[in-house]
């Protein structure tokens, strides 16, 4: 062992000393044989070629020896990185262009990747994230993620799989501080820090203790705490006002806690039993209404399965108790058939995973597209350089270098550009990663992911770069090593013979390229389409020129009739306001989110069947704000609010319900009200979502003094909403000093919002598809610039015998077409099949969509023809005495 | 002419060459001569396999190596066993013979 040691020393260290020790050694060995055989009586010429033919080349045994000694691989890797770090001095365009594309292609993956584990792989920083299990259930709209407090309460109690069940409140409270963001917080159960193992930062976290009705305490986050209190200890014990209410702080959490609402972590945390404190009503006791999240802790031992053979009879028992308190039948029913579904929470509740998981899955195949023709470019730069030093290669191989040895060291250069373009792309990827979120989350409501690079991330970029290494390299290593001692030692660069092969590699990338840069680009454009179309389309509403504001005067004392009063002073006052079309007040604004639905049924038919239809609830001037128009009938009026009760319905609800007959005049049952008649008929519009079916929706009035909570204002204007939103804010907030009044939103932000899925993939689409193409042009430019170089002699004989200069450019021009037609053929095609993918974003286009796949075959070509230009004009210049004297 | 001689058993070439040198000290086509002629011509070493086990063996500490002039005043690379190298001769003749009987019993059963 120890000999073995000195050995590597001598050898790593001493090297230039045993190097000679060794080729002296060949060489006397050498000359001993050639001695002896001299001696055995042959002469001297002949002695030296038997020799030869029993040792082999001096050189190459001496390197068999070498290949040999300890140390001799990792020796053989610094000499190969060295060579490769001087021959990427020599020729820095080439390493600069290489390293450049592979950067962009590793920092563009590692960026969405960054998004990829954030959202789905990472796991939430609390104590075992594996045994948390999230709770929701399936109704017959879909999944839902929200409970009451008494179904909460029953499926803590009643359940025998889990070591405990947490709550948190899916609707935020406010604190009243007038910052931007407006710090906002969460209602918690109790057990909710000791179920996750959470300890205090400084203070306490909440406890059994902070169960009792009346406590009045908060817990900070350790953000908000530096944030709003510059991390001072005297913080606890000071007070917190949160939608009035003075709450004690009672202590702040570790840095390294994690909101399980991924994206959305809350500033601080209130107890369940300070709720009521907050709220004139309190919600803990309705069984109705549903805005609480649930996560379970499994105990040890238990699965996911018969977790939920034990919840399900416990869920049945409690919705079947909460579903006597429902008169009508058919939501009776419908709420019967709620299940519970359980899922693992180890990385939090996945609103956001569920959202966006598709998209970002999309947009990693989408990069690693990009990716590959990053590499593809790399292959294509090799590959000529590879043809450019088969001299140097014969030469090695001549001097006795194994073959496996040149494929070596061809590797470790493309790895040495690989893991330099892995770095660069990494430092790239800490750029992207948070412009990537901003992306996300632009919108009043933002998101807050980890983006941290952790141990996976490192991990994953370091894969990408050594896998980029591995494909960029082979080929060309193969190729490379190839050559023939005899044909190549005198082979120039330009000789045509000695590179036809690695033409045809290079022409069959570039037109793999061009199929994969066109499947981009037809991904984007069918994306950017879609949200044009789902942009302007008619949704029923005039979605440029409205203005929201949302005001609570109910929390400044302004309810019942007074509530009243105070809205209609905002009305009026708003009206007069130069620009403004119209203004009206409702419960739900188009594409928010929220909605409200109620059965309905037409009264004075017989055998009048309930169904369910949407509802909201406006006033006088909303729907003319909204610019939706009126079909039939009359618009409320101010008058309304006093008289008997009247409703406005959509043409899809007449259509549905009275088919022929007209709607004005008829009188329905509304939920539990009835004798509601119905004055007019509006266009449909939107609701909940773009894509929606026109859903029957009716329109009852709202201000009736009792229920004037949540209310908000919707401004018509006639020009850019946006300059009046000053002027409409000063206005209101002149009525009242003490109502908050918040910068107004335009309905087109709002609408936005809702199309965040389709901006980020389309706008990362787009960037991915522009990026494609330019590596793909400057891939086209390189090998078509080569083919030129290459061919100079051969176009300088055609010039010289006739052959126009026209000819030769457009013979440069039709070979870029060429490639650009063969990857168009299989790349279109291949877009049809899997725009599938896309299918779910996609808006009133088909991925078949002709005018886009003309227009992105064409942008195609013309992006081969200009990068093939330069090229071509070049060619069309030869001098044909200079070329057939060169070649 | 070497179709009849047999090719070197993996793993008896260091055997062969510590053998070669147990009686003394000679330079790499020495070894080569004398492996020949202790195998009565059944084996032939290869320079190509002999000269990297040389040195794989001097690497182990088995062998010395020095200059020396040779018989007609050239200078010539001496290869001879250290003790560690006497030892592992024992060895590997001791695991040889171990493994020639074993086998021809085997063929004789």
């Amino acid at each position: 062992m120890r000999s073995r040691l000195r050995s590597l020393w001598r050898n790593l260290i001493h090297r230039g000393r045993t190097d000679r020790d060794l080729d002296e050694e060949v060489a006397s060995v050498f000359d001993l044989a050639v001695e002896e055989k001299i001696r055995a009586g042959l002469d001297p010429a002949n002695a030296r070629r038997q020799t030869l033919l029993e040792l082999g080349r001096p050189a190459s045994l001496a390197t068999r020896v070498r290949e040999q000694r300890a140390g001799a691989s990792l020796d053989a890797f610094w000499r190969d990185l060295a060579f490769g770090f001087r021959l990427m001095g020599r020729a820095p365009l080439f390493a600069a262009t290489a390293i450049a594309s592979l950067a962009l292609g590793i920092g563009a993956t590692s960026t969405i990747f960054t998004l990829v584990n954030a959202l789905l792989l990472r796991d939430l920083r609390v104590a075992h994230p594996e045994q948390l299990i999230e709770i929701a259930r399936v109704t017959p709209y879909g999944r839902g993620g929200s409970f009451s407090y008494p179904i909460y309460r029953s499926i803590r109690d009643g359940n025998q799989v889990f070591s405990g069940t947490l709550a948190i409140s899916r609707s935020l409270v406010q604190a009243n501080i007038d910052t931007t963001p407006v710090p906002i917080g969460r209602i918690v159960s109790e057990n909710f820090f000791e179920l996750l193992e959470v300890p205090p930062h400084i203070g306490r976290v909440l406890g059994a203790e902070d169960g009792r009705p009346g406590t009045a305490v908060v817990v900070l986050s350790h953000a908000f705490w530096q944030r709003q209190f510059g991390g001072a200890p005297t913080a606890v014990g000071s007070s917190l006002l949160v939608e009035p209410v003075p709450l004690t702080i009672v202590g702040v959490l570790p840095p390294s806690f994690d909101d399980p609402v991924v994206g959305r972590p809350a500033d601080f945390y209130i107890p369940m039993a300070s709720e009521p404190l907050l709220r004139r009503q309190s919600w803990l006791e309705r069984p109705d209404f549903n805005w609480l999240a649930m996560i379970g802790r499994l105990k040890p031992e238990v699965s996911i399965a018969a977790a939920q053979a034990n919840l399900d009879p416990v869920f049945a028992r409690t919705i079947g108790e909460i579903a006597q308190t429902i008169r009508d039948p058919e939501s009776r029913q419908r709420y019967l058939s709620h299940r519970l579904a359980l899922e693992s929470a180890r990385g939090g509740l996945s609103d956001l995973r569920r959202q966006f998981s598709r998209p970002v899955v999309l947009l990693m195949a989408a990069v690693t597209l990009v990716l590959l023709i990053a590499c593809t470019n790399v292959v294509n730069l090799l590959l000529a350089r590879g043809v450019a030093r088969r001299r140097e290669m014969a030469l090695r191989l001549a001097i006795g270098a194994s073959r496996g040895r040149l494929i070596r060291q061809m590797l470790t250069e493309s790895a040495l550009l690989g893991l330099t373009g892995g770095m660069a792309g990494f430092f790239l990827s800490r750029i992207g990663a948070p412009m990537l979120v901003a992306l996300v989350s632009d919108g009043p409501s933002p998101v807050d992911l980890n983006i941290e690079p952790d141990v996976r991330i490192l991990a994953f970029t370091i894969v990408v770069a050594v896998g980029s290494s591995l494909i960029v390299g082979l080929l060309p290593a193969l190729r490379t090593a190839r050559v023939e001692i005899a044909s190549d030692m005198d082979a120039s660069p330009r000789t045509l013979s000695a590179s036809r092969g690695s033409t045809r590699w290079s022409q069959a990338l570039i037109a793999v390229q061009v199929a994969l840069s066109l499947l981009l680009l037809i991904g984007a454009a069918l994306i950017l389409t879609s949200l044009r179309n789902i942009r302007s389309f008619d949704a029923g509403f005039n979605r440029d020129q409205v203005l929201l504001q949302s005001i609570s005067p109910e929390k400044a004392g302004f309810t019942g009739d007074r509530g009243t009063r105070y809205w209609r002073e905002v009305l009026e006052r708003v009206r007069t306001v130069p620009g403004v079309r119209a203004a009206g007040l409702s419960m739900i604004t188009p594409i928010s989110g929220g909605g409200v639905d109620l059965t309905m049924t037409v009264e004075d038919r017989a055998g009048a069947t309930p169904a369910t239809v949407y509802v909201n609830r406006i006033s006088d001037g909303f729907l003319s704000a909204m610019g939706t128009p009126l079909r039939r009938g009359r618009d409320f009026t101010e008058r309304d609010g006093q008289g008997p009760p009247v409703a406005i319905v959509n043409e899809a609800l007449a259509q549905r319900f009275f088919r022929n007959e007209d709607a004005i005049g008829r009188r329905v049952t509304l939920g539990s009200q009835p004798g509601i008649e119905i004055v007019g008929v509006v266009a449909n519009a939107k609701y909940l979502n773009l894509r929606e079916q026109d859903v029957p929706t009716i329109y009852t009035w709202v201000l009736n003094g009792s229920d004037n909570v949540g209310l908000q204002l919707s401004i018509g204007t006639m020009g850019d909403p946006r300059l009046l939103a000053p002027v409409i804010r000063r206005e209101v907030q002149s009525i009242a000093a003490s109502v908050r009044v918040p910068q107004p939103r335009t309905l087109a932000g709002q609408i936005d919002q809702s199309l965040v899925t389709e901006r980020l993939v389309g706008r990362l689409l787009g960037a991915f598809a522009g990026l494609a193409l330019l590596l793909a042009a400057v891939g086209l430019y390189g090998v078509l610039g080569y083919a030129v170089a290459r061919r100079t002699g051969e176009i300088g004989l055609r010039l010289a015998l006739g052959a126009g200069r026209a000819a030769v450019l457009r013979g440069v021009l039709r070979e870029s077409a060429m490639l650009a037609a063969i990857g168009s053929a299989f790349g279109v095609p291949a877009s049809i099949l899997l725009a599938r993918a896309l299918e779910s974003l996609l808006f009133d286009v088909k991925p078949s969509n002709p005018i886009i796949l003309t227009g992105c075959v064409v942008s195609l070509f013309t992006v081969a023809l200009v990068a093939a230009a330069v090229p071509a004009w070049r060619a069309s210049r030869v001098d044909p005495l200079e070329a057939l004297r060169r070649a | 002419m070497t179709d009849r001689r047999a090719t070197l058993l993996q793993g008896t070439l260091d055997l062969l060459i510590l053998k070669a040198l147990s009686t003394g000290e000679l330079h790499g086509l020495g070894v080569s001569r004398r492996v020949e002629q202790l195998t009565g011509g059944t084996f032939v070493v290869q320079p190509g396999s002999l000269f990297p086990a040389l040195h794989r063996l001097e690497e182990a500490g088995w062998l010395e190596a020095d200059w020396q002039p040779s018989e007609n005043n050239r200078r010539a690379k001496y290869y001879q066993l250290t003790r560690a190298g006497k030892k592992q001769l024992g060895e590997e003749t001791a695991q040889w013979n171990r493994i020639a009987l074993a086998i021809a019993r085997a063929l004789e059963a």
